[in-house]
């Protein structure tokens, strides 16, 4: 079960923050800074999963995002493909998302996570599906 | 009124502009200001009820939320904006509800409601709205309302409201179990569906069902076939561009559909049949260029090792582990190596084939990878490979993380001791151990070594000039120093025999020895557990080496002011014994006996029951060292007491040593089983105490005297009188601990014949730990001429009445008698 996303910049500051698992504020805090602090620290020689509390963490590396999910019991690659899928369809939505792209459209960001995840397992992984709502958004706003 | 107040107040910032205010502020108590500034012009706006902007205000207030700052004085505001009409109101107030809200407000239970007029709202989306935050935020009581309507909504035919509302079941489901039965029936059927996305979600929501209750396991089971049926369409369709990720179609159903597989053929051998075909032609056809064939591969061999599978298959799946461990990519190498950890248990052959390929990932420079490694590695070695595994494994040693090392060493050890082929090559390796980890080993380590030299008796003369040539190449790692300095001590004279196979023996003078222990004494980085090992080592010398006991005598007098209480202590009485005592000296310091082999245990059990202040005690209390030995165990220290007893009284007390995990220095006599739990106190002198204490026992004629602390307060107790034998108990409660009973048992013989080879054994009921301490004899002499003491200490924790077994046996005339008794007539004083 997925039970947390982030999508963190190059300096660590959170910009989309999920949980799909009940945390308390402090133990959240303490928990998100220690994840981002261990992924950006690692270099490429590493792997891309690590375990850290009971809670293994998978993440991603673009250019000056990263994709951080963490999750229990679940098939690691699989899950990397997951965090691909999703980054494909912030693409297609934004054109060549950047990170400013996120930030001011939090909202559609987190409609299209909503879309493809769900309390905490995947739902739906097709692009065109997914982003479905958001068109009907933009036509009628 | 309205107009002059919509007039007088400006349109609230849009958030993008309060974004990009937040992101020009230069200083974190800048960003603090524009959040403060803002979150009182929302709540203004919030008391005011204004309508049109509150969303707005409601996203900015969810983004400074997601900064850090606390945001709940919103959460009122989410529930007005869920009730609104507007699709963007709605949107943002579901959103704020997910975010900001969870069971524990009390806020939440208002929109039960709202979620459920949602819920039969025309729009879908509005529905799957209502849906996804259910699912998120529901509570107990808000799914038992609610979970009526989810399950129609399941029913629907709308494929998007389906999936959302299988998943929302899924969540409702973790939140209230009881709810599982509801569902059941819907979702029989969905596995006929086209739609991946229903599917998927289905398949998930089976998955957890299963896992949650074994009834529904069990009703599930006959689905397997159906879901073969649904994975073998899967791999035969064609490309299907909806679902295709780089090439693999729907890769994520696929995966879970494995994984309900290995859930419900999980100790069934039926299902797990008709799974094997599939299982095959799924890992024979996928393409394995990209990550994503890995991934459907990986979930495969995880549930080809879940089910019961058949041999071949099993093969398979290691095989293709083996082929993930050769892969380039890290993150593949990490998932083999993790599952192969699991399942080297099982399929240990298969799993050696790839041996030498894990010991090349030992150099991976990713550390979890590595630590995965080093875990398969161990669980890996047998007699065949277990030389060629040392050897890497020792090389590692070198190169690891200090965080590897302790555990490294003990486990290194273990397995030399299990596998090694020949005892010279397990000592070479525990020495190289001892000398790569340095200060990384753990206590039991340096225990084991020591034992494992003094076992060896071929090789002791070689093991003594190897230890000392490496204690002269570097005296600053503290185990080394430690076991180098005990067996220099005990076989010192061996240091220039000849007669070692292969090495050119070693030629050293008996002063460069004493210089070189010299030379660790005085260093400053040696620990105190060093520094006492060294100075017992010297003083055996003195006996085995005969031409330097001045030169010793006078280093171990240095010590005799050192600040440092044990060191004090044994150098003042190694002291004593050169001076007064220089004809026992010989006879105590002979050959340690074979130390007893134990159970590798890695705690120490000490207690400190008995612990006696050292300069604070009268003299007249003279307990006897010893070790405490379990009743049923012959011990050699009654053996050596026994030398003793005949004819020199016994040997200078010794202190016991508390420095944690250390051996116990005691062993002048004794037995070394360091890790047998409670070692006793003993005693108690202040130096100048000493040498009364020492004369009194040289005068009398009795063996040494145990008794117990004053004058015994409570009856005596007969616990077995016949033949003329005659055993009595003399109970006290220790002082100091009111769980705790000392006994004296003192033995006469009232016939006309001597007993000899006389031994009391006692057992008693599980709750009770028993010392028994050294006897003072063996022999009684006849008609009540002396008796026999024996001190037995008694742990009665739970208080229970004391009720004990006794085994006697003795021979008479010739004879040998075994009698057993048991006494159950302890006064109570001594557990109340």
């Amino acid at each position: 079960m997925i039970q947390f996303i982030l999508i963190v910049n190059k300096q660590g500051r959170v910009r989309i923050r999920r949980n799909y698992h009940h945390v308390e504020k402090n133990e959240q805090e303490q928990r998100d800074s220690a994840v981002i602090n261990k992924c950006l620290t690692r270099t490429n020689k590493q792997c891309n999963y690590f375990s850290h509390e009971a809670v293994t963490i998978v993440y991603k590396r673009f250019t000056n995002l990263c994709l951080i999910c963490g999750v229990t019991n679940e098939n690691e690659l699989a899950i990397q493909e997951l965090l691909n899928v999703f980054m494909d369809c912030l693409g297609s939505y934004f054109q060549n998302v950047s990170e400013l792209d996120i930030v001011y459209n939090m909202e559609r960001v987190y409609m299209i996570l909503d879309e493809i995840i769900v309390n905490g397992s995947i739902a739906f992984t097709s692009k065109e599906r997914a982003l479905i709502p958001l068109q009907l958004l933009d036509a009628g706003s | 009124m309205n107009v002059l107040k919509a007039v007088s107040m400006p349109a609230p910032k849009r958030l993008r502009d309060l974004i990009r205010e937040i992101r020009s502020a230069r200083t974190a108590a800048d960003e603090r200001a524009v959040v403060n500034k803002e979150c009182a012009t929302i709540r203004d706006s919030f008391r005011d009820q204004d309508n049109t902007y509150r969303c707005r205000n409601v996203a900015k207030l969810l983004y400074i939320h997601m900064l850090g700052y606390p945001a709940h004085f919103g959460q009122l505001e989410c529930m007005k904006l869920i009730a609104s009409a507007r699709f963007t109101d709605k949107r943002i107030g579901y959103l704020g509800a997910m975010l900001l809200l969870d069971e524990r407000q009390d806020v939440h239970l208002l929109i039960t409601n709202s979620l459920k007029n949602d819920l039969s709202h025309q729009t879908q989306y509005i529905q799957s709205l209502a849906l996804c935050t259910l699912g998120a935020i529901c509570s107990v009581e808000m799914s038992r309302d609610l979970a009526g309507e989810v399950e129609k909504m399941i029913k629907s035919s709308n494929a998007y409201i389906k999936k959302k509302a299988i998943l929302c079941a899924f969540g409702i489901i973790r939140k209230v179990p009881d709810l599982m039965e509801m569902f059941i029936p819907a979702t029989r059927s969905l596995l006929n569906e086209k739609n991946h996305g229903v599917l998927l979600t289905a398949v998930c929501l089976i998955t957890e069902m299963s896992e949650k209750s074994p009834d529904t396991l069990h009703h599930f089971r006959k689905l397997v076939p159906q879901l073969v049926r649904v994975l073998k369409n899967l791999i035969m369709a064609g490309y299907s561009p909806e679902h295709d990720v780089s090439g693999v179609s729907d890769p994520f159903l696929q995966v879970k559909i494995l994984r309900l597989l290995r859930i419900l053929g999980h100790n069934d051998s039926e299902a797990s049949e008709t799974m094997n075909d599939i299982l095959a032609q799924v890992a024979t056809n996928t393409d394995t260029s990209k990550n994503v064939g890995h991934a459907i591969l990986y979930e495969i061999v995880l549930t080809i090792m879940g089910i019961q599978s058949e041999a071949g298959l099993r093969v398979l799946a290691v095989n293709i582990l083996g082929r993930f461990l050769l892969n380039n990519d890290k993150n593949i190498r990490y998932v083999a190596l993790n599952t192969l950890l699991r399942v080297v248990s099982a399929d240990y052959n298969a799993v050696q084939r790839h041996r030498t390929t894990i010991v090349d990932c030992l150099k991976d420079p990713d550390i979890s990878i590595r630590r995965r490694a080093i875990e398969l590695s161990f669980a890996l070695i047998n007699h065949n490979n277990v030389r060629g595994m040392m050897k890497e494994l020792l090389l590692f040693l070198e190169t690891c993380d200090p965080e590897f090392k302790s555990d490294c060493c003990s486990n290194i050890v273990m397995a030399a001791a299990k596998y090694s082929p020949n005892k010279r090559w397990h000592i070479d390796t525990v020495f190289k151990v001892l000398t790569t980890a340095g200060n990384y080993i753990k206590g039991d380590v340096v225990t084991i070594a020591i034992q494992l030299v003094s076992e060896t008796s071929s090789l002791h003369a070689y093991s003594v000039q190897q230890l000392f040539r490496f204690l002269r190449n570097d005296y600053t790692q503290q185990p080394l120093a430690q076991v180098a300095a005990w067996c220099i001590g005990e076989y010192g004279e061996l240091i220039n025999s000849v007669n070692i196979e292969e090495e050119e023996p070693l030629q050293v003078t008996e002063d460069e020895v004493i210089t070189l222990l010299e030379k660790v004494l005085a260093n400053n980085n040696s620990s105190v557990v060093t520094k006492e090992y060294v100075i017992t080592a010297l003083m055996k010398l003195s006996s085995r080496l005969s031409s330097c006991t001045s030169r010793l005598k006078k280093i171990i007098t240095t010590y005799g002011s050192s600040t440092n209480v044990e060191l004090q202590q044994r150098s003042v009485e190694y002291t004593n014994l050169f001076t007064r005592y220089d004809h026992l000296r010989p006879a105590v310091l002979e050959r340690m006996p074979l130390i007893q082999a134990h159970p590798h245990s890695l705690e120490d059990t000490f207690t400190d029951d008995n612990e006696v202040n050292l300069l604070a005690d009268s003299v007249s209390r003279t307990n006897v060292h010893n070790l405490a030995i379990s009743p049923t165990q012959p011990t050699e220290n009654g053996d050596i007491l026994d030398i003793m007893s005949n004819g020199t009284p016994a040997a200078p007390p010794i202190q016991s040593n508390r420095g944690g995990g250390a051996i116990d220095l005691l062993d002048l006599l004794g037995d070394l089983g360091s890790d047998v739990p409670p070692v006793n106190n003993n005693t108690v002198l202040s130096p100048v105490g000493g040498n009364n204490f020492l004369d009194g026992f040289i005068q009398t004629t009795a063996p040494p005297n145990n008794f117990v602390n004053g004058a015994s307060s409570l009856p005596v107790v007969t616990a077995f009188n016949k033949n003329g034998l005659i055993v009595e108990f003399i109970c006290q409660r220790a002082n100091n601990d009111a769980t705790k009973t000392v006994i004296n048992m003192k033995a006469a013989n009232s016939s006309p014949f001597p007993m000899l080879d006389f031994v009391f054994q006692a057992a008693v009921p599980k709750s009770f730990q028993l010392n028994l301490q050294s006897p003072s004899g063996s022999v009684i002499p006849p008609v009540n001429a002396g008796t026999v003491t024996q001190l037995i200490e008694l742990i009665n924790p739970q208080k229970q009445p004391i009720r004990m077994r006794l085994k006697i046996s003795y021979t008479q005339n010739g004879n040998t008698i075994s009698e057993m008794g048991e006494v159950n007539t302890f006064p109570p004083e001594l557990w109340q």
